[in-house]
């Protein structure tokens, strides 16, 4: 399997803090990519980078094999950004700026994205400064989707969407990502949001990548293990999270448990306590597979 | 994006149109005023081209100057409300993130917006030229007290450099729009920047931008122009050059030393047998008083190289604009 984005050692410096630091990681072609982390953790950083909206300090960033470049018309084809602000020329009604996105796009799906309005109820008769800021930000997601971009940087689509236009999004992107391939980058702080929908999941923390796995594989070498903490030791480094109370102990482990005393019981995590575990822990060991994509898509994963 | 760019403009070109419209409106009513002047002061046997007073001439000529200020000050006007928000705004609305995210590159993206503007500018600037010229050939025709159109109050108005001025500033409020909304206001820099390209370039370079006819005066005080300076020259300035092989005598070690025993009544007075006092005086220190002049006829070579300097500067503010939206982050 090919990949859409790859860093490599990237990193980027604002005056003298790093918004990113020593991210090295490889999103799949045709994965949605999940981009978890706390405020300031680098998720917009990383996004910008990729986008070519930002120059990196250090470190590559290279979109479907090629160095990313803001000046080059190839790399802009294939490459479709949502910005966090949601930026529109708020003068323009809906369907001019739909419009406007066909001028200045050679692969512009133009039915689409009018009917991903349409289907939303957004008059494409207004102008953009009179809908409210969720239909603002559906109008910015149907400019960045009518791009028919190969690859997808939606820096937190789903933020100040309804419940309903959340779920219209998700399929949104399912659609675009059997139809055609689509890779998608997003980020989001709502795990929940994105443990339907995501094949991949990129965690940041303090501006370095925690995590970067497929989900799958990120499920399987994870586990719960519960029972008497008194009984049994383990190795601080695989140990995420634990919590005792009284004499039970529930911890979450990386990688295989190994053999366990009798009182011991295994479960499976959801991704939302990866997640929140490797959060609660930024000095946790990197979960950064070394393995190829391929092998992680086939072999370790079966 | 030239759609895009003219939906954005509209009201602030709509403005400058109407400027431009009751600019015109001002120069026929004050056309009007000169010729009434002219007629006037012809028939009480005043020469105002000999200095004489005439008050309907001094009426006109004051209105007259406030519509050549604003005329002068249109280029300076298209800098401030086209120019300088042009990038500034794409950047403080963060919509240049969205369109250098579309499917053409920055470059393509920055020529196209400028040049939105910049060909209406061109075609709007040379057609009020056009009007303009014919403004300011009347003024000098009727009413004018010495200089003709070579002059700077009508060279910065008429003929082609203030079309080229329009198109530097334009560029020029538009590169401060890129790089200095990074520190401080664009719009206060651009006033500044603007006023300092407007003055420095009718003082300190027109002038020089064509070989200047040098003018000594004689011992008498006379200066006798050649032909070339009959009609209506440009006096720019006047001075002292030092006669060669004149050996400087006693009184005088420098120029600043003559001037300054010269300039005593007492010492002057010595040499009215020679000359006319002051000139005379000078002469007899190896320094003549000269004046220096662009003859009338040098007008087009002057305009046609001040536009070609705006012209040539712009290119160099349009590629610097190019290569700092091309490095900069969004």
């Amino acid at each position: 399997m090919t990949v859409a984005l790859e860093t490599v050692g990237l990193g980027r410096r604002y005056l003298i803090n790093w918004g990113l630091r020593n991210c090295s990681l490889k999103v799949p072609e045709g994965s949605i990519a999940g981009l978890v982390g706390p405020n300031g953790a680098g998720k917009s950083t990383l996004i910008r980078l990729a986008a070519g909206m930002s120059k990196p300090s250090e470190g590559t960033v290279s979109v479907f094999g090629e160095r990313v470049d803001p000046n080059s018309a190839a790399f802009l084809a294939r490459v479709g950004y949502l910005d966090q602000l949601r930026p529109l020329y708020k003068h323009l009604r809906v369907e001019e700026m739909l419009a406007w996105g066909e001028r200045l796009n050679t692969s512009w799906d133009m039915v689409s994205a009018t009917r991903w309005l349409v289907d939303l109820e957004i008059p494409l008769d207004w102008k953009i400064s009179l809908l409210s800021t969720g239909q603002q930000a559906q109008v910015a997601l149907a400019v960045c989707m009518g791009k028919s971009s190969d690859l997808l940087l939606l820096d937190e689509p789903m933020a100040s969407l309804d419940p309903l236009a959340r779920q219209g999004v998700t399929q949104m992107l399912l659609d675009s990502v059997a139809e055609k391939g689509t890779t998608v980058l997003l980020s989001s702080h709502i795990v929940s949001e994105l443990e339907p929908i995501c094949d991949y999941l990129i965690i940041l923390s303090k501006s370095r990548v925690q995590v970067s796995a497929p989900t799958e594989y990120l499920l399987a070498n994870h586990h719960v293990l519960v029972g008497p903490h008194e009984s049994q030791s383990f190795d601080p480094v695989n140990v995420i999270s634990s919590k005792i109370a009284g004499r039970q102990a529930t911890l979450l482990v990386q990688g295989d448990p190994g053999t366990l005393g009798p009182d011991w019981q295994v479960l499976s995590p959801d991704l939302q306590e990866i997640v929140l575990a490797y959060l609660a822990k930024p000095s946790a060991e990197q979960f950064v597979p070394s393995v190829e994509m391929s092998d992680l898509n086939q072999g370790e994963l079966s | 994006m030239t759609w895009i760019t003219w939906r954005r403009y509209r009201v602030r070109i709509i403005s400058l149109g109407l400027y431009v419209v009751a600019l015109i409106v001002f120069m026929v009513l004050t056309q009007h005023a000169f010729q009434n002047a002219a007629v006037v002061c012809s028939r009480l046997h005043v020469d105002i081209n000999q200095g004489d007073y005439c008050n309907a001439a001094s009426l006109a000529k004051s209105h007259g100057s406030l519509v050549e200020t604003a005329i002068a000050l249109l280029p300076f006007f298209i800098g401030l409300v086209l120019g300088t928000p042009l990038v500034a705004n794409e950047f403080e609305r963060k919509t240049n993130r969205l369109a250098w995210s579309q499917g053409v590159t920055r470059t393509r993206w920055l020529v196209r917006t400028w040049l939105t503007l910049a060909i209406p500018t061109v075609v709007v600037m040379s057609l009020f030229a056009l009007i303009v010229q014919w403004w300011a050939t009347h003024i000098v025709t009727s009413i004018s007290s010495g200089g003709g159109l070579i002059e700077p109050a009508q060279m910065r108005i008429s003929g082609v450099a203030p079309i080229a001025l329009a198109l530097l500033l334009l560029t020029l409020g538009m590169l401060i729009g890129i790089i200095v909304r990074r520190f401080f206001s664009p719009y206060a820099t651009s006033v500044v920047a603007f006023f300092v390209v407007m003055g420095v370039m009718p003082t300190l370079v027109l002038s020089s931008l064509a070989a200047k006819i040098v003018v000594p005066t004689s011992p008498y005080g006379i200066t006798k122009l050649p032909n070339a300076l009959r009609s209506r020259p440009w006096f720019i300035s006047s001075g002292y050059r030092r006669i060669p092989g004149f050996h400087v005598g006693t009184h005088a070690r420098s120029v600043s030393a003559v001037i300054q025993y010269c300039s005593n009544t007492a010492n002057w007075m010595k040499y009215n047998n020679i000359g006319k006092g002051y000139p005379a005086c000078m002469l007899a220190h190896g320094l003549q008083v000269i004046s220096i002049y662009q003859p009338a006829s040098h007008y087009w070579i002057l305009q046609w190289r001040e536009a070609g300097l705006y012209v040539a500067a712009t290119g160099v503010l349009l590629s610097l604009s190019i290569w700092s939206i091309r490095r900069w982050s969004a």
